[in-house]
């Protein structure tokens, strides 16, 4: 009986997990120009499609095939079938981690990517960069698991690799049209449509609970109510940690901000929400607000162009995550081998997942074409890529007047 | 007379533009350059130093930076026309209660070192013409493709609300443009013909003899040069506002501006 409860409990987070893509659409989207909302949001829906298959085809052996090559690669069950319903529900959870940690690149790119381009970028994510560290870090036999490193819910896995792969993405593009001035001034592109970011921010948390509570090891499990309180307090503490930094540094306290700051208290837990005391959470998630918010400003003046500040979020978070896991394991508090082990795991993700990514780029990049030209972003990727906009009623297509205009 | 006259007060407005639009904000620099217009008896040291005084003490610039602007606005007077930026008459036209006419130096009263007490001066020379507006463009001439009557049309509308939202950006805008055009995938001549309508200072009628194609690259060109000047928001602002004003005039009943963006 328990163990059918804990399929169910499973199932369910895999529908939250699953939900959070609609999490990353509202932000992103919100977060780009009306121009450019379609595209964001396409990304991510065809992105959920592509990885999806190819996870299933490939990733999940790569990741956590019972065969592994040193520790370092999965090499057996590619295209798995025939398995038990529990095996298949981890297979499809997994598959939704995959797909999460994807999706934050697309909004870091936003406005400025050929749609084709990320499209494969996802695909060779999917396949040969996320895997692999998922590999390290969740298989029994990862050489980073093996060293005892903990990584509950993908700080390290989904989160850093992911804003590894964004900040590469970044900065092989280059930064939008005009978002830097020639003195160094960076120049507000504001999204266009917050309300829609507040509701994705609220849509993230809630998955949120299904990313820490299915990666308990049954719905039975002491450790579930423990870590779901925990989710939700490191939410609650990065959006106040991102309130002190805005408030007591004199600026304004920003909704964007705001959502960012909470985002990153959840990063910021995801490492440790099963191994930690709420305290510890919540020191954790308010750190993780401060360090986000104040990230995010340290990057835009490096004129690194993050459209959604993904790379704050998810990476500063991700990698203040697993050093916290470490410094706040419940009943072994402050142990420096544990504390290096983690450091080596933060290390590793991005000494991996960056040069891989960067590679990645440059190579989609020779052979497609990365960055949509000077017409596309003045007229929109909307448009010039998927031929519909967003909002007909108060946009301008070139498209939709051609329509009218015979000529 | 007036000619050289005129010519003369136009170099005085843009050496002040190259001097005092880095320390400035676009209004204030609007209004020094009203107030040189009507203050500003010759070129000579003296009447220098004391517009300079006179602009820093309004804008609480320090000793430092006056001292420096002295030396910089002298230097800009010598210049050749083609290193200063563009003529600002329009913008300060636009931002003028009235409609002003520019002084001659030989009219204008002399400076007594107290800007407060600036009296304006008798016009004398002929008002140079106003900016046309696009509605009243001479661009009626059927015999001239639409699409080259529209993107005149849009260009001068661009050009306008530039000169009025962002006078001082004008010359960096001109720049930038100027640093794409080698890129443009047409003919010299065509590239010319758009080097001698951005060097034209007043409005140019950006008639420009080619195809559709080329004529929205050109406008791209200018998007992302407005991009670079001014920030992706206004950009998009001042080419949306510059296509409704486009789309009033007559060609675009048969040509779409919308085509060329």
């Amino acid at each position: 009986m328990t163990e059918w409860i804990n399929l169910a409990w499973v199932g369910i987070c895999c529908a939250l997990v699953f939900f959070m893509q609609a999490g990353f659409a509202l932000v992103e989207g919100g977060l780009s120009r009306a121009k450019n909302s379609i595209n964001v949001i396409m990304k991510v829906y065809l992105g959920t499609c592509l990885i999806g298959v190819l996870f299933w085809v490939a990733g999940y052996g790569l990741a956590f095939g019972r065969e592994s090559a040193g520790g370092w690669l999965g090499l057996s069950d590619f295209a798995p079938g025939g398995q038990t319903s529990a095996q298949a529900m981890n297979l499809l959870y997994q598959a939704m981690f995959a797909t999460t940690a994807v999706s934050i690149v697309s909004g870091a790119v936003a406005e400025r990517m050929r749609y084709g381009a990320y499209l494969a970028f996802a695909c060779l994510m999917a396949l040969l960069i996320y895997p692999v560290y998922a590999h390290w870090a969740w298989n029994p036999q990862g050489w980073l698991k093996q060293l005892g490193f903990v990584d509950f819910a993908g700080d390290g896995a989904v989160h850093t690799v992911g804003a590894a792969a964004a900040a590469a993405g970044v900065l092989v593009l280059g930064p939008r049209l005009g978002r830097f001035g020639r003195d160094g001034s960076v120049r507000d592109i504001p999204g266009h449509n917050l309300p829609m970011v507040a509701l994705g921010g609220f849509v993230l948390w809630m998955g949120w609970f299904g990313f820490n509570g299915g990666s308990v090891s049954g719905i039975d499990s002491a450790n579930l109510g423990v870590t779901l309180l925990n989710t939700h307090l490191g939410a609650c503490a990065g959006g106040l940690g991102a309130l002190a930094f805005m408030r007591l540094s004199g600026r304004p306290v920003l909704l964007s901000a705001s959502i960012n700051g909470s985002l990153c208290g959840l990063v910021s837990i995801t490492g440790g929400a099963g191994t930690m005391a709420p305290g510890a959470a919540l020191l954790s998630g308010f750190i993780g607000g401060v360090l986000c918010t104040w990230g995010a400003e340290w990057i835009r003046r490096r004129r690194l162009d993050d459209a959604v500040d993904a790379i704050a979020v998810h990476g500063l978070g991700g990698i203040w995550g697993l050093l916290a896991a470490g410094l706040f394991y419940e009943g072994d508090l402050f142990n420096p081998q544990r504390i290096a082990v983690q450091a080596l795991g933060a290390v590793a993700a991005v000494a991996f997942a960056f040069p891989a990514s960067y590679l990645t780029f440059r190579l989609i990049g020779r052979l497609t074409g990365l960055r949509a030209p000077t017409l596309n972003e003045q007229r929109g990727l909307d448009y010039t890529e998927h031929h519909e906009i967003g909002y007909p009623e108060f946009q301008e297509a070139r498209g939709r007047l051609n329509l009218e205009d015979p000529a | 007379m007036n000619g050289m006259n005129i010519n003369q007060a136009s170099q005085r407005r843009r050496a002040a533009c190259a001097a005092l639009a880095p320390v400035l904000s676009e209004d204030a620099l609007i209004a020094a350059l009203q107030w040189q217009q009507q203050t500003l008896s010759s070129d000579g040291i003296t009447a220098i130093i004391a517009f300079i005084d006179g602009v820093a003490e309004r804008n609480g610039l320090d000793a430092a930076t006056r001292k420096r602007l002295y030396r910089i606005y002298h230097e800009a007077l010598q210049r050749p026309e083609a290193e200063l930026p563009l003529d600002p008459w329009p913008a300060m036209q636009a931002a003028a209660p009235t409609p002003m006419a520019p002084v001659t130096a030989a009219a204008s009263t002399a400076l007594n070192g107290s800007p407060a007490v600036a009296v304006p001066s008798p016009i004398e020379a002929p008002s140079p013409p106003s900016p046309p507006t696009v509605a009243s463009a001479p661009f009626e001439d059927p015999s001239i493709p639409a699409e080259q009557r529209v993107f005149a049309a849009l260009m001068r509308a661009l050009l306008e609300g530039m000169r009025q939202s962002h006078a001082g950006l004008l010359d960096e805008l001109r720049q930038s443009s100027l640093g794409q055009l080698p890129r443009l995938r047409s003919s010299a001549q065509v590239r010319e013909q758009v080097r001698a309508a951005w060097n034209e200072g007043e409005p140019a009628p950006w008639l420009i003899a080619t195809g559709e194609g080329t004529l929205a690259e050109l406008v791209n060109q200018v998007y992302v040069a407005l991009c670079e000047t001014l920030g992706p928001i206004d950009a998009d602002r001042l080419l949306t506002e510059a296509v409704r004003e486009a789309q009033r005039t007559s060609a675009a009943r048969s040509f779409s501006p919308r085509r060329l963006v």
